[in-house]
């Protein structure tokens, strides 16, 4: 006992400071450790995007060498005053590879107040593939989703694509979706790849452009290559018409429909697969605050998935989801964590040393963490044709430091968002509000 | 015939296999030297101020120790006949000139064996030293072998006790007289009886009782050899690890095998801030490429500091300030009460026993820290040195409990640290509880001292005057290559000289959850590794902080890969869609 305070009594102060240290780099250990997680998870599925690249094109092969029937395809098409985009669209699905009477192409004119009514109209009396459906109240204004089932209800197809109103498929688009799913019977869904029409528009565009590659390269193609999972778009996909019978058509009340219909159509055993070959162009937003809306939304969506399924795991029949699920949690919980810890150590260790033991190697790090961002990125770029151009990778450059870093504030204010809607229990309102107010991403072009 | 021969080859091949073994197994010198030493059974009577043991009896004991383990010292005031029963060696040292009990010459008088008498009442030891008579203390000046005037040393309190020899008296060792020309007799023998002129001895006088003890004795022929070894002094935490390579390669290209002296931590003087060996990766790999490339890492205290001082300048073991053990905790003003002080003599025993208690806890925490620190590095210490060799009788004996080797000079006395000195030879004393000394003789290179090395020359000279007295330095690292160049130079000169493994030698270390011991030349550490990790997080954190960066690392390294691995991709993506577009 007494000699016990030989040591630690003149000690104490220090002891104390011993503790703020080592609790410092306790801290720092694990964030490095929950951001590199996720950094090799990463560059886990940018390896499978890389091979997927080069394998995809034997499934492309052998849907143009097969000779069989075409299926009866229901293209579905929601649009909420879409005026100004709506024409385009329609075009191209009059320019579409597919013979027209396998073919309907229904324009959902949810509730729309400009002349999108009228447009669909016109098309729809010139071309017998194209059908309208007008919704009015009060089977009308319910969201996507409500379209969605609108359509579904007008629909004679075996199988239902989607696409939204803003996009311009490429003419092979629906031909590689449908066959897809003819030739791949464990598929419940298809899911093609989305390119941006106003790439060049600014800077922004630009950036979104590059984003949008490498997450379709790196996520879906790589989640496809090794796990058999992709997730279901918002558009440029096709699904078993059995598949949506079964389920009641869309759910309309979720707050992320895409998401939830792909957890449904891995718990009915079918897989989902990303082919890249479908392809649609499609406008993104042009402006920062049209930008910062669309992905608090999906931020919000996503936040709402993992409360929604991380405490009901057990219940889902294919525990694949997990994998997604887990992602989620990572992406929005730890990753986030240990970049705002990672980053809160930096700043109190500029104003006070913290004497972290970690020493040179976090340069190392740093260093190395920046590689994987460019090479990864660089070679998403290089599976599409005339992307990996200078002015590309310098923008990459810039991206790391300005895109990149924005993902923080905007997964602080959906938290915050969230948080305050589980809170004050406003789960309904924000719903509808931000719906109508904000219908989709769709009514930017250009 | 060609039969025969191999046979005969082969049968002269397996003897002498089988003598070699033999040879290995029972005629090793150290062994048949043991066996000698186990058979001595040494009984020492000393009559000295009060009938304690004080310094003196433990120089004595020192030089003892080197011819045998079994040392009994017993005053003159309470020896009794069963006492020299089994005596082998007969030692009367009368440090006091004193009037020893009238039974005392009866109790000889059946002892035959070899005598050694030193100092004062040889006349009322009966007739044994009859051929000696003592005419009172005269001053003298310097000590030789009488055939070997060469060998001069200075006498250690310029005074001695003249004698008058008789009959057939042999003069081994004598003593210059100053100014008056005249010549002393300070060692002489008559038969199997041996006299030493002077009552305060130290380590002068132990070189020249020493050498003639080994034919009182008998130790036979003495190996040629001399036992020698260099101890790298004071590597605490903060020492630079770049000199200490460089000195680490030295001796490793010199196939010497050396100490090092560690401190486990290092207290600042100014901030008061504790420094470990953890924080301080690069020292730690010099430290154990130093240990695997054969040096034996010394415990050199925990903190080598007591009261707030610099380490390596403070004294951990000993309270300066009140030239006391550590009898407090360091921040607690202590005054050590008088005798007077306390009504009855258990009272003062109770609280001498209470400080002696907080003493040995004190000892006992630091001791069983350091070890398990050093060993949770990775390094195993072998032996134990007091920081500035000082260290309380019963420190000594809380030590042995920890180890079985102590390096460096001793201190022989509880009244005054400054009572500290070390002996010519390897020993084993009974002050020490079966621990072995390996004494240092040679001194250190002193910064800013431009004579330390001439002091060393000195020493040295001094020890080769012994047969196989120890020739043993220590160095600091921080003075770099240079200094240490100056010292081996001057040890290597030293003819037959014969470096000390500590592996090499019977090595036990004990404290909890850590054993380590010596088996052929090889440390064996034994260590229940969990419940040493569970004895302080401070463990655990060394090897969690360990296994962290190389996990990190790791990553790195994997992530440079990944990155390779991206680029090689997107080349032969570039490359296959320029050439289908060709």
């Amino acid at each position: 006992m007494a000699i016990r305070s030989v040591y630690y009594s003149s000690s104490n102060q220090e002891y104390k400071n011993g503790r703020v240290i080592l609790m410092a780099d306790f801290i720092l250990y694990t964030s490095l450790f929950l951001i590199w997680i996720m950094l090799f998870y990463h560059a886990f599925l940018m390896i499978g995007g890389y091979f997927h690249s080069l394998k995809y094109r034997e499934f492309e092969k052998k849907i143009s060498t097969t000779g069989e029937e075409f299926p009866k395809v229901s293209i579905l098409i929601p649009a909420h005053n879409e005026e100004v985009v709506i024409e385009e669209t329609i075009r191209s699905m009059i320019r579409l590879h597919y013979p027209k009477d396998k073919l309907e192409v229904i324009i959902v004119n949810d509730n729309s107040s400009d002349d999108t009514g009228k447009i669909v109209d016109r098309y729809a009396k010139k071309y017998s593939f194209i059908h309208a459906v007008h919704t009015k109240p009060p089977h009308a204004g319910k969201g996507k989703s409500g379209a969605l089932n609108q359509g579904l209800l007008a629909s004679t197809g075996d199988i239902i694509a989607v696409y939204d109103a803003d996009n311009t498929p490429e003419p092979d688009a629906i031909r590689y979706l449908a066959l897809g799913l003819k030739n791949d019977p464990k598929a419940g869904a298809m899911v093609g790849k989305f390119r941006v029409v106003n790439a060049n528009k600014n800077i922004l565009t630009r950036l979104i452009n590059i984003e949008t590659l490498t997450f379709q390269w790196l996520a879906q193609a790589g989640r496809w290559f090794w796990f058999k999972m992709a997730t279901i778009p918002g558009t440029n996909f096709a699904i078993r018409r059995s598949i949506l019978d079964e389920i009641g058509g869309w759910d309309e009340k979720a707050l992320s429909e895409d998401t939830e219909l792909s957890i449904r159509v891995y718990n009915m055993g079918y897989y989902i697969r990303f082919f890249p070959a479908a392809v649609t162009w499609e406008q993104e937003p042009e402006t920062l605050k049209v930008w910062w809306r669309q992905r608090t939304r999906w931020a919000r969506g996503n936040l709402y998935v993992i409360f929604k399924y991380l405490f009901t795991m057990h219940k889902l029949k294919n525990k694949k989801v997990l994998i997604d699920i887990s992602y989620f949690l990572f992406t929005y919980y730890l990753f986030f964590g240990g970049v705002l810890l990672s980053h809160g150590i930096f700043v109190v260790n500029l104003i006070t040393d913290l004497q972290l033991s970690i020493g040179k190697i976090s340069i190392a790090l740093l260093i190395v963490g920046f590689l994987l961002f460019l090479t990864e990125v660089c070679l998403a770029l290089s599976m599409e044709k005339h992307q990996l151009t200078l002015k590309n990778f310098i923008l990459v450059l810039f991206m790391y430091l300005t895109y990149s870093q924005m993902w923080i504030f905007l997964v602080a204010y959906a938290s915050f968002l969230e948080v305050k809607r589980v809170l004050f229990k406003q789960e309904a309102k924000w719903y509808k509000t931000q719906r109508f107010k904000q219908p989709a991403k769709n009514n930017h072009s250009a | 015939m060609n039969n025969s021969k191999t046979t005969k080859r082969k049968c002269l091949a397996a003897a002498f296999i089988i003598t070699l073994l033999f040879s290995i197994f029972l005629s090793t010198p150290q062994s048949i030297a043991e066996v000698k030493e186990e058979q001595a059974k040494i009984v020492v009577v000393y009559t000295s101020k009060e009938n304690e043991i004080n310094e003196y009896q433990r120089q004595l004991d020192m030089l003892l120790g080197h011819f045998s383990k079994d040392i009994t010292f017993i005053s003159s005031a309470e020896v009794e006949k069963k006492d020299l029963e089994n005596a082998t060696h007969l030692i009367y040292y009368g440090q006091k000139k004193s009037r020893l009990p009238e039974t005392f010459p009866a109790l000889l008088e059946e002892y035959t064996g070899p005598f050694l008498a030193i100092g004062y009442n040889t006349e009322q030891l009966g007739a044994h030293f009859d051929f000696i008579q003592s005419h009172g203390e005269i001053a003298i000046d310097q000590l030789y072998f009488t055939n070997d005037p060469n060998t001069l040393l200075n006498a250690s309190y310029g005074k001695a006790i003249k004698v008058n020899i008789k009959g057939n008296t042999e003069i081994l060792v004598e003593a210059t007289k100053g100014y008056e020309d005249s010549i002393e007799p300070i060692l002489v023998k008559n038969q199997n009886h041996y006299y030493f002129a002077i009552d305060d001895i130290a380590l002068n006088e132990t070189i020249f009782l020493g050498e003639i003890l080994h034919t009182l004795f008998e130790t036979g022929e003495r190996s040629s050899s001399r036992p020698a070894y260099l101890r790298l002094e004071d590597v605490h935490p903060l020492v630079d690890p770049v000199p200490l390579q460089e000195i680490a390669e030295i001796l490793k290209g010199k196939n010497i095998p050396y100490m090092i002296a560690v401190i486990p931590v290092y207290t600042s003087p100014q901030t008061g801030e504790k420094h470990y060996f953890s924080d301080s990766p690069a020292l730690l790999k010099v430290l154990k490429q130093m240990q695997k490339d054969g040096a034996s890492i010394v415990l050199h205290g925990y903190t080598h500091q007591y009261r707030s001082s610099e380490t390596g300048e403070g004294f951990e073991f000993w309270d300066v300030e009140n030239n006391l053990p550590v009898y407090a905790s360091s921040d607690e003003e202590f005054n050590l009460k008088e005798k007077s002080e306390f009504k009855t003599a258990e009272e003062y025993e109770k609280y001498m026993d209470g400080l002696k208690q907080f003493e040995r806890e004190y000892i006992q925490t630091k001791l069983t820290r350091g070890i398990q620190e050093l060993v949770n590095y990775g390094l195993h210490p072998l032996a134990f040195e007091a920081p500035h060799y000082t260290m309380s009788q019963n420190g000594y004996q809380v030590v042995s409990d920890y180890f079985s080797t102590y390096v460096g000079q001793v201190q022989l006395s509880d009244e005054d640290w400054r009572t500290m000195d070390g002996t010519p030879y390897i020993s084993t004393p009974s002050f020490l509880n079966g621990m072995e000394l390996l004494p240092e003789t040679l001194g250190f290179i002193e910064e800013d001292n431009p004579n330390s090395l001439k002091d060393i020359q000195s020493k040295s000279e001094r020890i080769q005057m012994t047969e196989n007295g120890i020739a043993a330095a220590f160095y600091h690292p921080y003075l770099g290559s240079e200094g240490l160049y100056d010292v081996l130079n001057e040890m290597e000169r030293i003819p037959h000289l014969e470096w000390i493994d500590l592996k090499q030698r019977d090595i036990s270390v004990q404290a909890d959850n850590v054993s380590i011991y010596t088996i052929n030349g090889e440390v064996i550490a034994d260590v229940k590794n969990g419940a040493l990790l569970m004895t302080s997080w401070d463990f655990s954190m060394y090897h969690i902080k360990g296994f962290l960066k190389t996990a990190i690392w790791g990553m790195a390294i994997l992530g440079g890969v990944a990155v390779w691995l991206f680029v090689v991709f997107t080349i032969h993506l570039q490359t296959r869609s320029t050439k289908m577009e060709g």
